[in-house]
């Protein structure tokens, strides 16, 4: 059990807490959905080379068959859809905030068609990288202000947008924005 | 002053909708676009229906890093009573719904905790009758 919660870097994740985790005990506890985690963490990385389906498989212990299975029913997608959504968004950032070319982003986030980049993107974005870029970087990019696609969703959800769109640029200032509320 | 609304984050709207109202039971009150996002609550057909549960997109990432976290140490974003938490239990082991706590006596109460499939473990729990 203890062996099962060292991570793959060695570092002692969470065995000190494995007592009060296994309390629900057999293959359903919460040790197995933490390794689904370490898995899911994998998945996501970006910044590295590609991590397949089945190296993340044997993160979470499980063979490829029953990791695609458990891992859809704990957290609603598939993890192919969990890696090609993480590179998507990171796809997003570095169109948005990056001087990079479409075909440079499209390599940095591990995909190796630009075809499959752009389908993927416009499947789940909406609207093809460039177009995406063009959209949201004719903003005039000021420092201490954020593009309206990385606020955080929770301001334009409950507040509406602020009239200015415009975010502090003082440590003093308020960190939240001038809210108004939802008509 | 009332409580009037819980709220959850979710990863995915479209799919919160469906496994809150589907798999969970509960009904649809509002549904309203709200820019990229939507503004949707839930109620509950056994419960009062003066209380909603907003399911609210996790896009701020400082949201999604408390709710991963939370996941990750096992703790329950909210709790929802149930009047019988066996029943419950096999009804939605049939949904397909994996189980991190499995049905657990705690004191006078019974509990049991699940992962929603848009990023949190649910607990339910059956009060003394």
């Amino acid at each position: 059990m203890v062996s099962a919660s060292l991570d793959r870097r060695g570092q002692v994740l969470d065995w000190v807490m494995v007592p009060f985790l296994y309390v629900g005990g057999g293959q359903n506890s919460h040790g197995a959905l933490s390794r689904l985690c370490r898995a899911r963490d994998l998945l996501r990385e970006t910044r590295n080379r590609p991590v397949s389906v089945r190296e993340a498989a044997r993160e979470a212990a499980l063979s490829p068959y029953h990791f695609i299975r458990r891992y859809s029913a704990v957290f609603g997608e598939t993890p192919h859809q969990a890696l090609i959504g993480a590179r998507l968004d990171k796809a997003k950032e570095l169109l948005i905030v990056s001087e990079l070319s479409v075909t440079e982003i499209c390599v940095a986030v591990g995909f190796s068609s630009l075809g499959t980049f752009s389908y993927a993107f416009s499947r789940r974005v909406g609207s093809a990288p460039s177009v995406y870029r063009r959209q949201f970087r004719s903003m005039v990019q000021v420092a201490g202000m954020l593009p309206r696609q990385l606020v955080p969703g929770c301001f334009s959800l409950m507040c509406g947008w602020p009239q200015d769109a415009q975010f502090p640029r003082s440590a003093s200032a308020p960190m939240v924005p001038s809210c108004r509320p939802v008509p | 002053m009332k409580i009037k609304l819980n709220s959850i984050m979710v990863d995915n709207q479209d799919k919160a909708l469906k496994f809150y109202t589907e798999v969970l039971g509960f009904v649809k009150s509002k549904d309203i676009p709200v820019g990229e996002y939507r503004w949707i609550t839930v109620v509950s057909p056994d419960g009062n229906p003066d209380v909603e549960l907003a399911l609210e997109p996790n896009a701020n990432p400082a949201g999604k890093t408390f709710q991963e976290a939370m996941f990750k140490q096992g703790i329950p974003l909210t709790a929802f009573e149930v009047s019988d938490l066996d029943k419950e239990y096999r009804r939605l082991k049939s949904h397909g719904v994996v189980f991190s706590v499995e049905p657990t006596k705690a004191g006078p109460i019974t509990i049991a905790v699940f992962a929603d499939t848009c990023g949190n473990l649910i607990q339910i729990y059956q009060p003394p009758h």
